[in-house]
C-alpha cells in the first residue's frame, strides 16, 4: 500500500520516496545540492516527538529540522 | 600557479591543505569546521604554488556566508586549477559539485578521500572508469594517513595542459536529472553491497530520543569534572615549579644587589602573574584533548540534532548550538562559528549569546576561587559555572526571540559524519595549537598586561608609592568599588582585576597575586593565603560565587570584543553587546550575593 503525505508524517524505520518540495527557495537549493530532489529515497533513520529526524539519502545520514521535513512531500512505502 | 581546493564540507580540504603546506589548520570531523579562505604555498622543482583552502559547500548556489567565500573565489576565475576533494563513501552528493565545478570551465582533479571507509564496507570503486565517465583525472587519496598525495599534486600540476573531455551539458538542467546521470556513474563504477556501520549501532544509542539528551549532558559534565579533578593532580609539580622558581629569582637577584622595586616588578610582577597562570595549563590540556576527542569522533554533528528540540524553543535551529559548544573552548573561534548559520538574524542572536558559555580562560579563575572558598566542593561549584553560563545563553536567547524583524526561522539540515577514531596527529595537533596559545597568551597578554599592573600599582600622583592604596590603579578601583558592592565584590582590587581581565581573563588572577602579594597563588599555601587576606575584608564564600558569575558573564576579552566587532562589521553592536555583558554578569553576581547573604 502507498500512502501520500509529508516526510514530518512518517515514523522512524519508515522509507519515503519525494515527489514534491515546497520550501523557500534557499532551503530548496541546500536539499538539491545534498541529493534531496524528487524522485530520490529517503530512509528515516531517527525521529524526535518534535518531527526533527536523521535521514539516509545516497549514502549519506543527516539531521534534519520539522520545518524541512514538513516541505518534502511525497509517497510512503509500507 | 594557484590551485584550490574545494569541496563539501568536512571531506578532508583542509587535512590535504596541512599535508602539502605544512601549516597546522584546524581540522575535525564535523561540518563547517573552516569558515575562512586560507592560502599557503608548496614548492615543486623550485617552482612556487599557491594553494588555497576554501570552506565546504554542497553546491555553486550559495546557503551560508561561508560558502559565498568559496562561490567568489572559484567563480572569479583566481584558481589556475580546482582539486575538487571528495567523500568517496558519498560519492552521490560529491558528485554534484565536481558536475558544478567542470562546467565552470577550470581544470578540475578529482581526489577521492576516505577511500578507506568504502572498503570497510566492502565496497569497490573503479577509478579509471569513473575518470572516463567525467572526463576529468580521478586520484584516490587518504588525505589523513597522507597516502596518495604526490601522485594528487603531480596531476594538479599539469592539469591545465591536459586536455578534459567534457561530460554531458547539464547547465540547464533539473538536479533530478542530474542526479540520474550521477547515480548511473555510480552504479557504474561501484560494486558491492553496503554493509551495516558501527555508525548506526552507536547512534541507535547516542541519538535516542531519552537517552542520548542524558549522555550528551553526562559527556559534558564528565569532560568538565576529568579537567578540574585530574587537571588538580598534575598541577602540584608545576606549583612547587614556581615556588622554588621564585625563591630562587629573589635570592638570585638579592645576592646580585639589586634595587628592591627592580626585584618587586620581577618576581612579584612578572613570576607571580604569569607563573600562576602557568600553572593550570594541565587543566588545559585536559579540556582541549576532551574536546578534540568529541570534535574528532564524529560526535559534535549529533549534538546539533539532539539540542534542536531545546534551541528550536528558543527560535535557533541546533546547528546555533555548535558555536555555543565551541565558546566552552575558546570564545574567538565560536563567534566566527556563526557564519555557519544561515540568517542573518540568527548569526547575529548566536554571536550574542555565544560569549555567555564558560571559555577555557576562564576556567583558572573558577579552579582557584573555587578551590580556595569551597574545599571538597569546588569541583561542583566549577561546573556549577558550565551550567550558569549555559541558562544565562538560553535566557539572552530566548528574550532576543521576539526582538527585531521576525524572520522564518531556518531549519536543522546538517550532515552527520560516520563515526571514527580520532586521529593522534588531528587531536596532538589540535591541543598543540591550544597549548601555543596559551603560552602565546602568558608571554604577551599576561606578562605585558602584570608589568603594567605592576607599575600603576606602584606609581600614584605623587611618583613611586609605597603603598598601593596612593596608586593611580587604586584611585581607578576605588572609583569602580561603589558600583560592585551590591553585588559583593566592594573591593578596590576585585575592581581593579575585572578591568585587567578584559585583556584576558586570566589575568584576573594574576592580577589578584599581584594586588593582594601572593606568590604561586595557585599552590594549596596561595590559595590559604587567599582566603585569608579576602576574608579580613569580610570576603567569604559568597563572595567568592558571585566574583566567579561575574567573572564568567562580564566582556570575555579583548580578542572576543575585536571578533565580535569584525563578524557584526558594527561597533555600536560590539558597544551593545559588551554593555549587556556587564550588565548580565552585574544583575546575576548581586542577584547571587543578595540571595546568598539570606540564607548563610
Amino acid at each position: 500500500m502507498i500512502q501520500a503525505k509529508r516526510l514530518l508524517d512518517c515514523q522512524t524505520g519508515d522509507r519515503f520516496t519525494v515527489s514534491q518540495i515546497r520550501l523557500e527557495e534557499s532551503l530548496c537549493h541546500r536539499l538539491q545540492a545534498l541529493g534531496i530532489v524528487p524522485g530520490c529515497q529517503i530512509h528515516v533513520l531517527y525521529k524526535k516527538r518534535i518531527g526533527t529526524m536523521v535521514i539516509r539519502c545516497r549514502g549519506a545520514r543527516y539531521a534534519l529540522g520539522a520545518g524541512a521535513a514538513k516541505g518534502i512531500a511525497g509517497v510512503r512505502a509500507i | 600557479m594557484t590551485i584550490a581546493f574545494a569541496g563539501n564540507p568536512n571531506c578532508g580540504k583542509t587535512t590535504l591543505f596541512n599535508a602539502y603546506t605544512g601549516a597546522s589548520l584546524k581540522v575535525a570531523n564535523w561540518p563547517g569546521v573552516t569558515v575562512e579562505k586560507k592560502e599557503g604555498t608548496y614548492t615543486c622543482n623550485g617552482q612556487q604554488h599557491t594553494l588555497v583552502d576554501l570552506p565546504g559547500m554542497y553546491s555553486l548556489s550559495t546557503y551560508t556566508i561561508e560558502e559565498r567565500v568559496s562561490r567568489q573565489f572559484l567563480l572569479s576565475g583566481a584558481a589556475d586549477v580546482v582539486i575538487n576533494v571528495a567523500d568517496a563513501s558519498c560519492l552521490s552528493r560529491s558528485l554534484y559539485l565536481t558536475l558544478q565545478l567542470i562546467e565552470a570551465e577550470r581544470p578540475v582533479v578529482l581526489a577521492l578521500n576516505m577511500m578507506d571507509i568504502l572498503k570497510k564496507r566492502g565496497q569497490r570503486l573503479d577509478l579509471e572508469h569513473l575518470s572516463q565517465l567525467l572526463g576529468i583525472p580521478v586520484i584516490p587519496v587518504c588525505a589523513r594517513r597522507r597516502e596518495g598525495i604526490s601522485a594528487l599534486i603531480k596531476k594538479a600540476l599539469c592539469a591545465d595542459t591536459v586536455q578534459q573531455n567534457p561530460v554531458p551539458p547539464f547547465s540547464h538542467i533539473p538536479a533530478e536529472e542530474r542526479f540520474a546521470w550521477i547515480e548511473f556513474v555510480v552504479d557504474a563504477c561501484l560494486t558491492g553491497r553496503r554493509r551495516a556501520a558501527r555508525t548506526d549501532r552507536a547512534d541507535a544509542l547516542l541519538l535516542h530520543p531519552l537517552w542520548g539528551t542524558c549522555i550528551f549532558f553526562i559527556i559534558m559534565a564528565a569532560v568538565f569534572l576529568v579537567t578540574f579533578s585530574l587537571g588538580d593532580l598534575a598541577k602540584a609539580p608545576l606549583e612547587f615549579g614556581l615556588d622554588r622558581l621564585c625563591s630562587a629569582a629573589r635570592q638570585g637577584l638579592d645576592a646580585l644587589c639589586t634595587t628592591p622595586w627592580l626585584i618587586s616588578l620581577i618576581v612579584d610582577g612578572i613570576l607571580s602573574g604569569v607563573g600562576s597562570i602557568l600553572t593550570f595549563l594541565p587543566n588545559i590540556i585536559l579540556l582541549f584533548f576532551a574536546l578534540s576527542l568529541l570534535e574528532d569522533s564524529g560526535y559534535m554533528a549529533r549534538v546539533a540534532y539532539i539540542m534542536d528540540g531545546i534551541m528550536g524553543s528558543l527560535g535557533l535551529s541546533g546547528r546555533a548550538f555548535l558555536p555555543m559548544l565551541l565558546g566552552m573552548g575558546c570564545t574567538v573561534p565560536a563567534v566566527m562559528a556563526s557564519r555557519t548559520l544561515e540568517t542573518r538574524r540568527d548569526r547575529l542572536r548566536v554571536i550574542l549569546i555565544t560569549p555567555f558559555m564558560s571559555c577555557s580562560a576562564r576556567l583558572p579563575v573558577y579552579i582557584l576561587l573555587a578551590g580556595a572558598f569551597f574545599g571538597k566542593y569546588a569541583s561542583l561549584a566549577a561546573l556549577s559555572m558550565y551550567g550558569i553560563g549555559l541558562l544565562t545563553a538560553a535566557a539572552m536567547a530566548w528574550f532576543t526571540k521576539n526582538v527585531g524583524k521576525k524572520e522564518k526561522q531556518a531549519p536543522l539540515v546538517l550532515e552527520l559524519p560516520d563515526y571514527k577514531a580520532p586521529s593522534p596527529r588531528t587531536v596532538i595537533l589540535y591541543v598543540w595549537e591550544k597549548i601555543r596559545d596559551y603560552l602565546t597568551r602568558a608571554g604577551t597578554t599576561i606578562f605585558l598586561a602584570s608589568i603594567l599592573l605592576w607599575i600603576l600599582l606602584h606609581v600614584g600622583p605623587s611618583g613611586f608609592v609605597s603603598s598601593m592604596e596612593n596608586s593611580f590603579a587604586a584611585w581607578v578601583g576605588q572609583k569602580i568599588e561603589p558600583l560592585l558592592v551590591p553585588c559583593g565584590l566592594g573591593m578596590w582590587q576585585i575592581a581593579v582585576a575585572l578591568i585587567a581581565g578584559i585583556a584576558a581573563k586570566e589575568v584576573v588572577i594574576s592580577s589578584l597575586a599581584v594586588l593582594l602579594g601572593i606568590s604561586n597563588i595557585s599552590s594549596a599555601a596561595g590559595m590559604d593565603a587567599l582566603r585569608s587576606v579576602l576574608a579580613a575584608y569580610g570576603f567569604g564564600p559568597i563572595n567568592a560565587y558571585a566574583l566567579m558569575v561575574f567573572v564568567l558573564l562580564y566582556i570575555p576579552c579583548a580578542a572576543a570584543l575585536a571578533t565580535i566587532c569584525s563578524e557584526t562589521k558594527s561597533r555600536l553592536w560590539t558597544a551593545g553587546a559588551a554593555a549587556l555583558q556587564i550588565g548580565a554578569a552585574w544583575i546575576l553576581s548581586a542577584l547571587v550575593y543578595q540571595i546568598g547573604s539570606l540564607f548563610l
